[in-house]
């Protein structure tokens, strides 16, 4: 029991975020090397569904229902959680490096005294002891840390971990919580264009940049973005201008993804714009300026004016889909 | 009111990162403040101005050489700092909470502001960390923050919207880009900034014990350098691409 995982999860309103089950996935494979098992846990108000389908990942799922833990707030899941770490021991706990993910893990290092590798993009077990590893100053380096507490907590950065496959041999239990008064009081959560795909969890990303010369023509890369069923992103100098919010920020001060595919559509790529981006699988480059440093990350590189080239390219990718 | 502000004094976004040996080359490379600390540093003196009264007071762990960014915040406005002077640069961010909390604790202020990451080791720990420590509220990633009857209302930013956090004060903001718009420090600024008082302590002076290493960088290397891959002109080029991403790179 002292060597298990704890996986904890993420949803919204009961559904799981993509991040979580590529967190089962990491630790199914670092649970041999630790001689331990798995185990997840689920909180929120009413998650029995949300409990149901991890247990589909072949786990044991310990979930805890309690109308305080309907929203998300760091105080009322640490009351949950601290004991059940506590109780059983865990070796390691690992949950996504997302907004919630990153705030949780803070507060359960604070409380539990351990120490927390943010954001991973690999891990690894040597001599019983968790090694992340991590980009760090916006990925011009890459770090190996040893995380040497117990329980080593860690957060893994979206879509870059292989997802758990579903397997028998799950099971589901009810744990019971008792939660005090809370610091914080959740007045309001705001769900903007529900439905859309997170951008750090994309599987394709299309930004766009000054190169689009106009906010009106930011409508173009979201047009390309629904062709093919991408999240929009854009850099810091039209977030600057304001031409879109800063939550589509993709950059050292926004946001990094690492999608499978990554299309920047007038983009310059400053070296900030790069560590934001550069961990993508594919990259494509649209811009008229055949020395921009983009084309030096960019796998394919179209030399040309955007506003030109994307009505091709959502043509092309309609095609595709037809066909 | 009295605000405290965390501050982190880091490469600057522009720098060039080298590796050498397993180690980052950080010496003769640009240090700026990190640009989260400085939309804490402004809001920070936004509430004091408009209050009419109270003072914001800089918090840093870090070497000597941090004192230059400590000097860009006063300059700004910030009316004086605190700087706990470690021999190296320490890390760990549970060691700099642990510094900064015995620092604060000292002050007493009334909220404490900080960045929601360094732009270095981009953890998000240290904040939430101090918090703790002094058994007080915390609201990371906020982009709006209002304080009335003792309580602090925030807009924080999370996957897919946002959430309205209220907390009673003091506590911890951490501040996300978006915040507000920093100012640039005036030359009187700048001139003023040299008389404002900077207390330094060590951390054997802070009257703590260090947690011990719970997080330690092992080495450093280069990430893998990506290779510049095939070009084309035109914007006819367009489904030649779309063709490659299809059967060579396989991705759509």
């Amino acid at each position: 029991m002292a060597n298990d995982i704890l996986v904890i999860a993420e949803h919204r309103g009961g559904r799981l975020k993509k991040t979580t089950v590529e967190s089962i996935g990491i630790a199914r494979k670092l649970a041999g090397d630790l001689g331990g098992a798995v185990h997840v846990a689920v909180l929120g108000s009413g998650v029995q569904a949300a409990a149901d389908e991890l247990a589909g990942y072949g786990v044991p799922v310990s979930f805890f229902s309690d109308p305080k833990l309907e929203n998300y707030s760091y105080d009322a899941y640490a009351q949950a959680l601290v004991p059940l770490i506590k109780g059983r021991d865990y070796a390691l706990i690992i949950m996504g490096a997302t907004p919630t993910g990153r705030d949780l893990s803070a507060t359960l290092a604070a409380r539990l005294k351990a120490a927390v590798a943010t954001d991973c993009t690999g891990l690894r077990i040597k001599g019983g002891k968790v090694i992340a590893r991590r980009p760090v100053i916006a990925g011009k380096a890459i770090a190996d840390m040893a995380v040497n507490t117990k329980p080593a907590i860690v957060t893994i950065r979206p879509n870059t971990f292989a997802p758990a496959d579903k397997t028998a041999g799950g099971s589901v239990e009810n744990v019971p919580c008792t939660i005090g008064d809370l610091q914080v009081v959740v007045k309001e959560v705001v769900q903007k264009a529900a439905g859309r795909v997170e951008l750090t969890e994309a599987d394709i990303v299309v930004s766009g940049g000054r190169g689009l010369k106009e906010p009106a023509n930011y409508k173009l890369i979201e047009q390309l973005a629904e062709a093919i069923g991408a999240a929009a992103g854009a850099s810091r100098a039209i977030v600057d201008a304001g031409w879109v919010e800063h939550s589509c920020q993709v950059g050292q001060t926004g946001k990094t993804v690492s999608p499978k595919l990554y299309i920047a559509v007038g983009i310059s790529g400053a070296i900030q714009h790069l560590a934001g981006m550069s961990s993508s699988r594919i990259i494509v480059a649209i811009n008229n300026n055949p020395d921009a440093p983009i084309f030096k990350v960019a796998d394919y590189g179209i030399v040309a004016d955007a506003m030109k080239t994307i009505p091709l390219m959502i043509e092309e990718f309609k095609k595709l889909a037809g066909s | 009111m009295k605000v405290a502000v965390l501050i982190k004094y880091c490469p600057d976004s522009e720098a060039v990162i080298e590796v050498a040996d397993g180690k980052l080359v950080t010496s003769g490379i640009k240090f700026s403040v990190s640009p989260y600390d400085e939309y804490a540093s402004e809001e920070a003196l936004r509430i004091v101005e408009a209050k009419g009264s109270g003072e914001v007071v800089l918090f840093n762990v870090g070497p000597e050489r941090n004192i230059k960014g400590i000097k860009d915040e006063l300059a700004r406005g910030a009316h004086r700092a605190v700087h706990v002077v470690t021999d190296g640069e320490e890390t760990d961010p549970a060691r700099v909470a642990a510094m900064l909390a015995a620092a604060i604790r000292q002050e007493n202020p009334d909220i404490i502001l900080c960045g929601w990451k360094g732009i270095d080791y981009d953890c998000g720990l240290t904040g939430t960390m101090v918090a703790e420590l002094l058994g007080i509220p915390h609201v990371a990633i906020v982009t709006k923050l209002e304080l009335a009857d003792g309580k602090a209302v925030c807009r924080r930013q999370v996957d897919g919207g946002e959430e309205i956090i209220e907390v009673k004060l003091p506590a911890v903001i951490a501040a996300q880009k978006g915040l507000n718009e920093p100012r640039y420090p005036s030359l009187k600024g700048i001139m003023a900034a040299k008389k404002k008082p900077v207390k330094t302590i060590k951390p054997a002076e802070l009257g703590i014990e260090l947690p011990p290493k719970g997080a330690e960088y092992l080495s450093f290397e280069r990430p893998p350098s990506k290779q510049a891959g095939k070009k084309f002109e035109g914007p006819e080029a367009a489904s030649e691409v779309v063709r490659l991403l299809r059967e060579e790179a396989r991705v759509i």
